[in-house]
């Protein structure tokens, strides 16, 4: 099941959201938005109210591409050990103890952090390593985690109480944060029909972990002209607000701008985006698309910002129609 | 191609925008900007638009990403160019050239031709054209206060000759450096400017006895208009001076008005609003009173006397900012219309001109009859002035009709039986044989400060006592402040219309009433 042209890759993605389409009925931006993730490797922070279907968006995901999937309820009484786990102390049968390294939950291909921001921010902490560079330490001794690796973590905006904002350095790990909008009557009736029926959708897988990884591997093989690069980092820079060619919106509800990462997410997601759409070139038009969910969660806004009702993503919005396509000089 | 046509029409556009701008300063300035600029202009925008698009060739990576837009192409053909470049043989290079060279068959048909991508700046283009034309069709403004009569295109120098007095404009183009005439502005500017034009045509020799008498005619008429408008708007300030001579708060302002500063009194008004706060409920109901008074009195004068009748109602009322609001647009209206008053110098030295023209046409008959007009001007007063005729010492007889400045010491001194000697007497101290003198008599006010119509006679001639010519002794004429007024003739019997009241500027204003009063009483029966 080794897909290695683009046209498998587009075939793949084609099927990997008719899969998905089964059990979730609408959110075709949040599903296209993870798929093109996993495609980069990236993680997701998925927001959205209860109910609307992340947790089962993630299962499915899981199901469809054949993937040790594994869950974890984040809670204000979750240690990180119960997220990587420990070494405990075990019996070899011949008389001899020793510490042995059991693994954690987060040791598996999909992992579904669920209501992530519940946890304290030493928990949350414990991901930092794992998301970045694969691997978990503990006790001095590494120990490198399943390819691929994606964390699929969600966060409820409206409750407050109780619950501990992810640290920037965390944010800035996810490769998009995503919106999973409330479904419309019609969406609304579908879900309605699907779940209250006896029929059960049975999902089909159409890749596994390997094929992930090569069609990781092709997408970033996707060229990109040196003037759309260079639009995506003018992007970048138009978040920053001591930039003397960034926005007044930016100067003005900014206080900083996004990472080097949210360039690299651009970019890479651009290239998945474009050969989403048939193409074998990025364009502006794919940076000006997944210029939103690489940003929104990169930007940290002022006092100003939270007084005035102003969200990342008017800003990014601004950002994004403000900056020329041609650059200056 | 498409490059050098759309800038082409993009310095069409320029050019046009630029030849509007022209025109718009043109119907301002017609002596600085003539009318030929607006198509030099385009012109020159179209040849420079043109150039620019040919020096300025596109590069090949602008070409590529100018190919993608038109032809919806998704920046394939520039990412092509830089694959191409860089000699890429990677998979996805091969697939993005043959995807592009694809894509770029499909399109090519779908490249619009270079007109149909110029179509938007055209209809600008076009648009300016039109807005151009109608620009051009407002006639270039007259600084005299009109606009010319001649249409757009028109040069200033083909136009016609011909002076429209009636309508304070002219057609014609004055020849640079004639006008020494002419002040930068003011209501006399058109008689000036005919009278530069009957001099230019009188050296030309195109010029018949009869035209020069029409245009001399003309020009006395239209003189006389703008002195009885400035008199009227004046009597309308006066009578305002007066209802604000009411309130010490207000005098100052009431002085300003008095001397002919309107700008300082406009400006004291103003201030007077701004502090209505620190009159007292007497002062501002004072001084409603005498606005609405003034404003009874000014019929003459809507648009004043609507303002104060407004400032009147606002004063009676309690609210503050009404109150300083009606203030302000009384001060504003007092503002305007002294602008438009014509100083008693600009009509004297307009009344000048017109004499000398008048005499150097020959037409000596002519600018006799033609000094009589006004009392305004203050010709009369510098003519005997530049005469120095005086009519002996001690006389104190200024029998030129004195200008608004001259007016008052006239007045107080013209009475026979002033025991009081001249208080100026370089400026009054005789009686002149020069036209001035004829004009008609200073202004006269009554005890209310009302103008009177006087009975005056001028004086025969130069040295003479008017009174000795016809009869050997002085008419004795009452003035308001019930003296008699020996400077009067016998013949011809000439009414006068008082401009200003003649005893406000030689009383200080918080002794005017006194004085008032004083004669006031005299005239109703008094025996002083």
């Amino acid at each position: 099941m080794v897909t290695e042209t683009p046209d498998q890759l587009t075939r793949t993605a084609r099927a990997l959201e008719q899969e998905v389409g089964k059990v979730i009925v609408g959110q075709q931006a949040a599903v296209r938005g993870v798929i093109i993730a996993l495609l980069a490797g990236g993680h997701v922070l998925l927001e959205g109210l209860p109910g609307l279907g992340k947790t089962m968006l993630v299962r499915t995901l899981a199901q469809a591409l054949r993937l040790r999937y594994s869950r974890i309820q984040f809670t204000p009484d979750l240690m990180p050990s119960d997220v990587t786990g420990t070494n405990i102390i075990a019996d070899d049968g011949a008389g001899h103890r020793g510490f042995v390294f059991q693994t954690g939950p987060i040791f598996a291909n999909l992992i579904l952090a669920d209501e992530i921001n519940r946890a304290t921010p030493k928990t949350q902490s414990a991901l930092l390593e794992a998301m970045q560079e694969h691997t978990v330490t503990v006790a001095n001794i590494g120990h490198a985690l399943p390819s691929p690796f994606f964390v699929l973590a969600t966060q409820n905006p409206i409750e407050m109480e109780g619950t501990y904002p992810l640290p920037e350095a965390e944010l800035d790990r996810f490769f998009f944060k995503l919106i999973v909008r409330y479904p419309n009557r019609q969406e609304l009736h579908e879900i309605l029909r699907r779940t209250t029926g006896d029929s059960q959708e049975i999902v089909q897988p159409v890749a596994d972990g390997a094929a992930l990884s090569h069609l990781q591997a092709l997408a970033r093989e996707v060229p990109i002209a040196s003037y759309l690069t260079d639009f995506a980092v003018r992007i970048v820079l138009a978040t920053h607000p001591d930039q003397t060619d960034a926005p007044d919106m930016t100067k003005r509800f900014v206080r900083y701008g996004a990472s080097p990462r949210a360039g690299q997410a651009i970019v890479l997601a651009a290239k998945i985006h474009a050969l989403l759409n048939g193409r074998f070139n990025v364009s502006h038009e794919d940076i000006r698309l997944v210029g939103p969910p690489a940003l929104r969660h990169r930007l940290i806004l002022s006092f100003e910002a939270d007084a005035s009702g102003v969200t990342a993503d008017q800003i990014i919005r601004d950002v994004l129609a403000r900056v020329p396509e041609e650059a200056k000089g | 191609m498409e490059r050098v046509i759309a800038a082409a029409v993009a310095g069409l556009c320029w050019g046009l925008a630029a030849g509007i701008g022209f025109a718009l300063a043109r119907i301002v300035e017609p002596a600085v900007f003539v009318s030929g600029w607006p198509i030099v202009t385009v012109a020159a925008g179209l040849v420079v638009g043109f150039f620019w698009g040919l020096i300025r060739l596109p590069t090949l990576q602008q070409t590529a990403r100018l190919a993608d837009r038109r032809l919806s192409l998704h920046d394939r053909v520039g990412t092509a160019l830089e694959l191409v470049r860089a000699k890429s043989a990677a998979t996805f290079a091969q697939l993005q050239l043959a995807d592009t060279a694809r894509m770029l068959g499909e399109r090519r048909a779908g490249w619009p031709s270079p007109l149909s991508l110029a179509r938007r700046r055209a209809l600008v283009a076009a648009a300016l054209l039109v807005a151009l034309a109608l620009v051009g069709l407002v006639p270039p403004r007259v600084p005299g206060g009109g606009t010319a009569g001649g249409s757009a295109g028109v040069a200033p120098d083909t136009a016609v000759d011909e002076p429209d007095l009636a309508a304070g404009t002219t057609t014609g183009a004055v020849p640079p450096g004639s006008a020494t005439t002419r002040p930068s502005g003011g209501r006399t500017q058109a008689v000036l400017q005919v009278i530069d034009q009957l001099r230019q045509r009188r050296l030309a020799g195109n010029l018949d006895e009869a035209e020069s008498q029409r245009l001399l005619s003309d020009a006395k008429a239209q003189l006389d208009r703008h002195t009885a408008d400035s008199r009227a708007q004046r009597a309308g300030m006066d009578r305002l001076a007066q209802a604000l001579d009411q309130v010490s708060a207000s005098a100052p302002a009431a002085e300003s008005l008095q001397q002919g500063d309107y700008a300082q009194g406009a400006q004291q008004i103003a201030d007077l609003g701004r502090n209505l706060d620190q009159l007292s409920a007497d002062a501002k109901s004072q001084l409603s009173q005498a606005l609405r008074r003034a404003s009874s009195d000014s019929a003459a004068n809507p648009a004043l006397g609507d303002r104060e009748r407004r400032a009147a109602d606002a004063l009676a009322g309690r609210d503050y900012q009404t109150a300083q609001a009606a203030m302000r647009d009384l001060a504003d209206e007092v503002a305007r219309e002294g602008n438009q008053i014509a100083s008693p110098a600009e009509l004297g030295k307009a009344r000048d001109e017109l004499n000398r023209a008048a005499a150097e046409l020959g037409q000596a008959g002519s600018a006799a009859s033609l000094n009589g007009g006004s009392d305004d001007s203050g010709a009369g007063q510098s003519a005997a002035a530049r005469s120095g005729a005086g009519n002996g010492p001690g006389n104190g007889i200024g029998t030129g009709p004195g200008g608004r400045g001259g007016n008052p010491s006239t007045s107080l001194q013209a009475g026979g039986s002033s025991p009081r000697p001249s208080e100026q007497p370089s400026r009054n101290g005789g009686s002149s044989s020069g036209p001035d003198t004829v004009g008609k008599p200073s202004a006269r006010l009554d005890a209310a400060g009302q103008p009177v119509e006087v009975p005056v006679r001028p004086g025969a001639g130069r040295g003479e006592r008017p009174g000795a010519v016809a009869t050997g002794e002085p008419d004795q004429v009452t003035d308001d402040l019930g003296g008699a007024d020996d400077q009067t003739a016998s013949a011809p019997l000439y009414t006068g219309q008082a401009g200003a009241p003649s005893e406000r500027t030689l009383v200080l204003g918080d002794r005017r009433r006194v004085v008032r009063d004083y004669f006031g009483q005299a005239a109703g029966g008094g025996t002083r």
